[in-house]
């Protein structure tokens, strides 16, 4: 549904993008993941049709994306800040998105009246932060989109609006198969409701997986070991991390989990626990291991 | 209904599954009842509908449930596999027991016979 | 990659005039106090005639319609900068750039709505004014006013679409309406003060002026320039301003979104706004200080120096946002050196010899030698007065001291035309003193005196003669014998001094025919005292009356 293939950008000398390929598949809910200033935003905007690659491709839906306005017209992106017209009304805001985007759906929008409980004569500009974003999802919704990118999505959302907005875009996703790629820094909440996860770094896409791989791929072990049974730590490849309270060690080791489990069993340790990680544990661990660098993560 | 746990090291659409596995077994989902729609389950749990989609096939593929097109899945009439599940989960259980007291000194014998008194107790 | 995509969007449109409508009111609101309140009591006076305002149409008489003008030369700058922020606004460019709109569909949905915000209230205004006004003149009025917007929006649209930020679009359009005249009348000040004789060049003034949107739409306010206006002028205009806006919409589409909040949309146009606003910047200090060139030369170098400097790295600082800027300072250097031989190709060169250029005798077919009181130029073939002429010119050349820059001076133009078809025009600032030496010697031949007052243009050009701006002389043809006997008895300081003045005038009117075609002229004659013949015809023929003399100089 989203396909860009080796795409380059440079700002100012500066490379943000470095011949990133990503792929997103029809009907799946993709978390972009990544440290601040890997190219997310920048990524984005270019799926948007805002901005043009110097080098590679960006098709949606088959096409090239960049002023494609046939293309454009169902896909519809959320950013964090959303853009209204200063001094429209949500009915006005409305009114324009109808305008624009031809499957926009009056029932559709009645229907998320109901939902929102907001007055639609009320200015854009005089509602809350989270009130504003509950409009952008509102109005993004109506449209009827096949693709919804969403940038920090759930940001200024109270509890009970948050779980009514990804409800609506699970719902989408249930009976229309509607393609979402989120980006965001809150991977608990992406952990849900993603299928797919992204890791960007430095500008290139380095992980790109369903997300059960992913969580596959690494888990935690709690092991104490019997007198000398800690060498068998050393023998193992994939240890990304290890730290040791009092006689129990914890350790982050990637790979297949029943071999390492049993390679593990094999040193007959007194206590073996393993325990999954979440997403967020892993995108630390993951980019720990790439030298992005943080310290005292405590768990 | 089905709780999900993100610190459970098993994967979600797993959790779904054993989540449902149990409501069989333990007859709170009656034989040939319908079961949420992915739509619905996927809403009321706030995951992604294709991890429900995927849970769904599994039960489909293990016998759990029978699905009908058009209409929606349905809790199979089967009880062996379920009951198969109860007595592995149990003995996963009595492993741990069994280790524990190991562990605290307790011998095999102690254990066997401890077995065997239950045994004669029941009759 | 080419996809069909269509010129107009209706979400666009809409949006656009739904959000600046309140502009649209403002200006229609502004419109109405200035031009229908003052109206109103005015349409009393509807029938108001006199000799200066006969038959003007109200509608367009000047204290009507300069206002309108101005507010139609600014009105589509502000409304380009509100309209196009959605290219200078990240957020906006993210925005609008994500909608479902080609940029193509995009500008002309855009220009088309504010377009439509500027006209409307011209067209509103207009209606209303047939009740005042009758319709040929409301038509023109709102006809003026929608084509002065029209052109200048052009111009509005590419500093927007040039540019990354509102100010820097703001500067650009000022440039270039500007730029042109600027650049040339800084040569001119330039080669003025550096070049010995130099003259400037009407022509290219005329031709700048004609071309020049700004100039055009305060020449369409006056009813006097209207008149020169021709359709070519107005195709000429419409013509440029189209091309504008296509090639507005090209450069918009080529544009990358991510230079919002930049000077330039483009890399390279940074640095050449930069060295284009430094190098007018420069220029400063000479229109300034231009005496300290000759007083003190050090102390004009450091003034440019200081003044260039500051330009320079003031502009820095606004292109990269930044104040240590300190770093490119070989920019700089580089500026100096161009814009320092520029000044010196001025200054020592002479200019390839422009200064000592005096024709040969043989080679001129006819010379204009004049001061600043002559009014055309009065080319002729007569030997005497070419050799007279070449004689002060070689004066004037090598021998005459100039006053200072800042001295009261006047002017005496030099003028040839060659036999091989080429013209020499030259200027020289001199004192009063001297200028009426120079003069004198012109004066003592008869035929100049011929040549180049208005007193002795053909009778049959002579349209009417009024004394005093009252009394219509109708004996035309005495009238004009006795007073070019006078004429030719007088010299250059009687005919110019102040102190023999008659207390009485009159007015010839003629008609010209010079190179901006055939058209009629009024020229003034204080008669003097020494009028002798004229002031007796005029008491003989009951023009003055005796006692109406009261000079102090009496005559018998």
């Amino acid at each position: 549904m989203i396909k860009v293939s080796d795409v380059t950008k440079h700002f100012d000398k500066f490379e943000v993008l470095s011949s990133l390929s990503m792929h997103v598949r029809k009907g799946t809910v993709y978390g972009l993941i990544g440290p601040n200033g890997a190219g997310k935003t920048t990524l984005i905007n270019h799926i948007n049709g805002v901005l043009k690659p110097e080098s590679g491709k960006i098709n949606v839906c088959g096409e090239n994306v960049y002023e494609n306005e046939d293309v454009k017209k169902k896909v519809l992106n959320i950013a964090d800040d959303w853009f209204y017209f200063g001094g429209y009304t949500i009915k006005q805001m409305a009114s324009f998105y109808k305008d624009m985007y031809p499957d926009f759906s009056k029932e559709r929008y009645e229907n998320l009246k109901q939902v929102f409980c907001l007055d639609e004569k009320r200015q854009i500009r005089k509602l809350s932060k989270g009130q504003k974003k509950q409009v952008a999802f509102w109005l993004c919704l109506s449209c009827m989109p096949d693709v919804l990118i969403l940038d920090e999505p759930l940001d200024g959302l109270d509890p009970v609006m948050r779980k009514q907005v990804l409800n609506l875009v699970i719902a989408d996703v249930a009976d229309r198969e509607l393609t979402v790629l989120v980006s965001s820094h809150n991977l608990r909440e992406l952990e849900d409701i993603c299928d797919w996860v992204g890791i960007i770094h430095q500008g290139k896409i380095i992980i790109e997986k369903p997300l059960d791989d992913i969580k596959g791929d690494i888990c935690k072990y709690q092991v104490s070991f019997k007198e000398g049974g800690e060498k068998i730590i050393e023998s193992m490849s994939g240890v990304l991390h290890s730290s040791k309270t009092g006689s129990v060690y914890n350790l982050i080791i990637k790979g297949n989990p029943d071999y390492i489990y049993d390679t593990l069993k094999s040193a007959e340790p007194v206590l073996l626990e393993r325990i999954g990680l979440t997403l967020e544990e892993v995108f630390i661990y993951e980019l720990g291991g790439l030298g992005y660098d943080f310290k005292n993560i405590i768990f | 209904m089905i709780q999900i746990n993100h610190k459970d090291s098993r994967s979600l659409h797993i959790q779904i599954e054993d989540g449902i596995k149990d409501l069989i077994i333990n007859k709170v989902l009656a034989e040939n009842q319908q079961l949420p729609s992915v739509r619905e389950l996927s809403i009321e749990l706030t995951v992604n509908p294709n991890t429900v989609q995927r849970a769904y096939r599994e039960l489909e593929q293990s016998g759990f449930i029978y699905s009908i097109r058009g209409k929606g899945n349905f809790v199979s009439p089967v009880q062996d596999v379920a009951d198969e599940k109860k007595i592995s989960e149990l003995y996963d259980s009595f492993e741990s027991v069994v280790k524990s007291l190991f562990f605290l000194g307790e011998d095999e014998e102690k254990i066997i016979s401890f077995i065997k008194n239950i045994k004669e107790e029941s009759k | 990659m080419i996809s069909k995509t269509s010129f107009f969007n209706k979400a666009i449109y809409k949006s656009t005039l739904k959000r600046f409508l309140w502009g649209s009111v403002l200006y229609f609101a502004i419109l109405f106090v200035y031009v229908i309140l003052n109206a109103i009591p005015a349409n009393e006076y509807y029938n108001y005639n006199s000799i200066y305002h006969a038959n003007v149409p109200l509608l367009l008489s000047p204290s009507y319609i300069i206002f309108p003008v101005l507010l139609a030369i600014i009105v589509p700058t502000v409304v380009s900068l509100l309209a196009f922020r959605f290219i200078h606004s990240k957020k906006q460019v993210v925005f609008i750039h994500s909608c479902p709109v080609s940029r193509r569909s995009n500008y002309v949905s855009t220009i088309l709505a504010c377009l439509t915000l500027m006209i409307i209230p011209l067209i509103a205004i207009s209606l209303i004014c047939l009740s005042y006004f009758n319709f040929s003149d409301c038509m023109i009025w709102l006809g003026i006013n929608a084509f002065i917007i029209f052109i200048m929006f052009s111009v509005s649209v590419f500093s927007s679409v040039i540019t990354g930020n509102t100010f820097a679009s703001i500067v650009i359009n000022v440039i270039i309406h500007a730029f042109i005249p600027i650049i040339v009348a800084s040569f001119e000040l330039m080669a003025e003060g550096f070049l010995w004789g130099f003259s400037s060049n009407s022509e290219l003034w005329n031709f700048i002026s004609e071309n020049n949107f700004v100039v055009a739409s305060f020449g369409l306010a006056n009813n006097y320039f209207r008149e020169y206006f021709v359709l070519w002028d107005y195709l000429k205009f419409s013509f440029a301003s189209l091309l504008i806006y296509g090639f507005s919409c090209y450069i918009y589409i080529k544009r990358r979104s991510e230079t919002a909040t930049d000077v330039a949309g483009f890399k390279v146009l940074n640095h050449i706004f930069k060295y284009l606003v430094v190098f007018l910047l420069s220029l400063i200090p000479f229109a300034l200080f231009f005496n300290l060139i000759e007083e003190s030369l050090p102390a004009f170098i450091t003034i440019l120096i200081v003044f260039s400097a500051i330009s320079y790295f003031g502009i820095e600082m606004v292109l990269k946002k930044t104040i240590s800027v300190f770093k490119s300072y070989k920019g700089y250097l580089l500026f100096c050196i161009c814009f320092g031989a520029i000044i010196s190709l001025f200054a020592f060169t002479s200019f390839f010899g422009y200064e000592t250029r005096i024709p040969d005798e043989q080679n001129i077919s006819k010379i204009a030698i004049y001061d600043y009181y002559t009014d055309s130029e009065p080319y002729t073939e007569n030997e005497s007065i070419i050799a007279k002429g070449l004689e002060l010119h070689h004066k004037m050349v090598y021998e005459i001291i100039a006053p200072l820059h800042d001295d009261y001076h006047t002017r005496i133009h030099i003028k040839y035309k060659l036999k091989n078809g080429k013209e020499i025009s030259r200027a020289y600032r001199v004192s009063f003193e001297q200028s009426q030496e120079i003069m004198s010697e012109l004066y003592e031949n008869q035929e100049y005196k011929r040549l180049s007052r208005c007193e002795f243009t053909d009778n049959e050009r002579i349209t009417k003669i009024e004394l005093d701006g009252e009394r219509t002389i109708t004996e035309k043809d005495e009238f004009l014998e006795v007073i070019r006997d006078d004429v030719l008895n007088m010299n250059y300081e009687e005919l110019t001094t102040n102190e023999n003045e008659y207390n009485h005038y009159v007015e010839i009117t003629y008609i010209c025919n010079d190179s901006d075609g055939e058209y009629s002229r009024t020229n003034y004659v204080p008669l003097k005292t020494d009028h002798i013949k004229t002031i007796e015809w005029l008491r003989e023929n009951g023009y003055i009356l005796v006692s109406q003399l009261t000079q102090s100089k009496l005559i018998d």
